[in-house]
């Protein structure tokens, strides 16, 4: 048989034991992204010298090369600083390959996410700080309590791309020597061969994932913009209103 | 009381306050009139530390200093015992009304949320809205915004309320409304009050002092009367007879 379609569902639930580790990767490179594009982000704003030219390099490279250029490059390339640096072979060798992924794809991931993070904080109404400034709040509680809620609103959509991104990337992160639910099906399906049955698996896990993600990541943005629900909640009324929108 | 003295602001090289003496009583209300671009905001403005003054010294209450040289705990000072009221409203989007009050008790007072949220129902009530604590700014009319606003404001029970044009961005069915409870507010004698505002009959009913402000230099101060009523220099007298104080009020 040229193919079983059988062997797709079959396979299914034991490539779904690396799954955890698929969403752990994810998650953690996702939620490292942010914050080090929420840092280029603000340097950017600040255009604080050196760094900024620093941040501008570092975005441009990370655009500029492809994501398993990258994921080989720190795979390879950290351990050579490191040796260079005179730190300790034994303590080198013994670094989990999991953080050589972590490193790439966050770092990847940053690039894109700090410009919409960006364009974000400036799309903030300066009224919105004024008046927080006004009644007394610090620069970090105005920043904590105004600015990023108001700014995810705005990035959500594309932070939310860029994590659904993130999920389908953590493909490639064989090149660092993890193995994730892609490289795990692959040695199942090199066991006998059957390729193509072990791609239309995966294909089939990555695709529920990722549409189950976007729903979720769309009932969180209609939370968040919480303005734009109808006043009085929950009340047949409160559907009425809605209804009546529509029309 | 709070006082300014010699405040000046340039941007560029463009001179906008030009030495500005002003001093107000708590339970006074002065009010500050003049011609667009003569500064009035800016004042208002370097109060609160939205624009950095160059040169001048503040006092509010027991605590004076230098404002060219301002230290962060004199800038929080000054930004905790006064409260803007702005033109656009300013309410934080993503908050209800009742949300908008407590924020300031809650984050800078560090009030407990109950209590915070029980004070926040009385102001939202002296203003008039105890029915919209659940709503969202863009659920509100310009008007009920502004006295969102203003229970923002009255919140952190400031030495100094500064109002900058609070109703020039409002239809005119609405003006009637806010400018009531700037009237409550100021009836209570417990801020010292600055106005900024092109309302005439307002500003001569409720100032005690009116401050004519011409290119960035107090031109003139006086009772209502006396600015209104009985002008000492040209320019004012200009711009007085321009603003049409209606007939009620017959000087
Ligand atoms: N951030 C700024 N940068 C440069 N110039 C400014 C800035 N803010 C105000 N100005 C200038 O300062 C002058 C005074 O402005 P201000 O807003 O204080 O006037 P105003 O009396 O409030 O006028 P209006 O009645 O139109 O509100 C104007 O010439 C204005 O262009
Ligand atoms: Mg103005």
């Amino acid at each position: 048989m040229i193919f079983d379609p059988l062997l797709v569902f079959t396979r299914i639930p034991k490539v779904l034991k690396y799954l955890p580790i698929t969403m752990e990767i994810a998650v953690a490179s996702t939620l490292l992204s942010l914050v080090i594009g929420f840092l280029v982000a603000l340097i950017k704003i600040r255009g604080i010298p050196v760094l900024r030219q620093i941040a501008a390099f570092y975005v441009s490279v990370t655009r500029g090369t492809p994501i398993l250029v990258q994921l080989y490059a720190t795979y390879v390339g950290i351990p050579i600083i490191l040796r260079a640096l005179h730190a300790d072979t034994g303590v080198v060798n013994s670094i989990p390959p999991v953080v050589f992924a972590l490193i790439a794809l966050s770092l990847n991931d940053a690039a894109y996410s700090s410009e919409a993070i960006r364009a974000a904080i400036q799309a903030v109404d300066r009224g919105q700080i004024e008046a927080a400034h006004s009644i007394g709040m610090t620069t970090w509680q105005t920043l904590r309590r105004i600015i990023v809620p108001e700014s995810l609103v705005i990035a959500l959509p594309s932070l939310g791309n860029a994590f659904i991104g993130m999920i389908k990337g953590t493909s490639l992160v064989f090149v660092t020597a993890v193995v994730e639910m892609s490289t795990y099906g692959r040695q199942l399906a090199g066991r006998d061969f059957r390729y193509l049955e072990m791609y239309v698996t995966l294909a089939i896990i990555y695709w529920v994932i990722t549409f189950v993600v976007s729903k979720l990541l769309s009932l969180w943005e209609r939370k968040l913009k919480c303005d734009e629900r109808a006043v009085g909640g929950g009340s047949g009324n409160d559907t009425l209103t809605r209804f009546a929108e529509k029309v | 009381m709070i006082r300014l003295q010699g405040l000046r602001k340039r941007f560029n090289r463009h001179e906008v306050l030009k030495g500005i003496d002003l001093e107000v009583r708590f339970g006074e209300v002065a009010a500050v009139i003049g011609a667009s671009g003569s500064g009035k905001s800016t004042l208002l403005r370097c109060i609160d530390f939205l624009e950095t003054p160059d040169e001048g010294r503040f006092t509010l209450g027991e605590r004076s200093f230098d404002a060219a040289k301002a230290s962060k705990a004199d800038i929080a000072y000054m930004r905790r015992n006064t409260a803007m009221v702005f033109q656009n409203f300013n309410l934080f989007r993503y908050k209800t009304a009742l949300e908008n009050v407590t924020e300031g008790m809650i984050t800078v007072q560090k009030l407990p949320r109950d209590e915070a949220e029980k004070r926040g129902r009385e102001l939202l009530g002296k203003v008039g809205l105890s029915d919209r604590t659940d709503y969202y700014p863009n659920k509100l009319s310009g008007g009920q915004q502004q006295r969102v606003a203003i229970a923002r404001s009255l919140a952190l029970n400031p030495k100094a309320m500064l109002f900058d044009e609070p109703t020039s961005a409002l239809d005119p069915e609405m003006i009637a409304e806010v400018l009531t409870v700037i009237k409550n507010v100021a009836k209570e004698r417990s801020h010292a009050m600055i106005i900024v505002s092109h309302e005439m009959n307002f500003v001569y009913e409720i100032a005690d002092k009116v401050i004519f402000l011409d290119e960035g230099e107090v031109l003139e101060q006086g009772t209502p009367l006396e600015v209104f009523g009985a002008p000492k220099t040209e320019r004012a007298r200009q711009f007085i007879s321009r603003v049409n104080l209606s007939n009620n009020y017959v000087i």
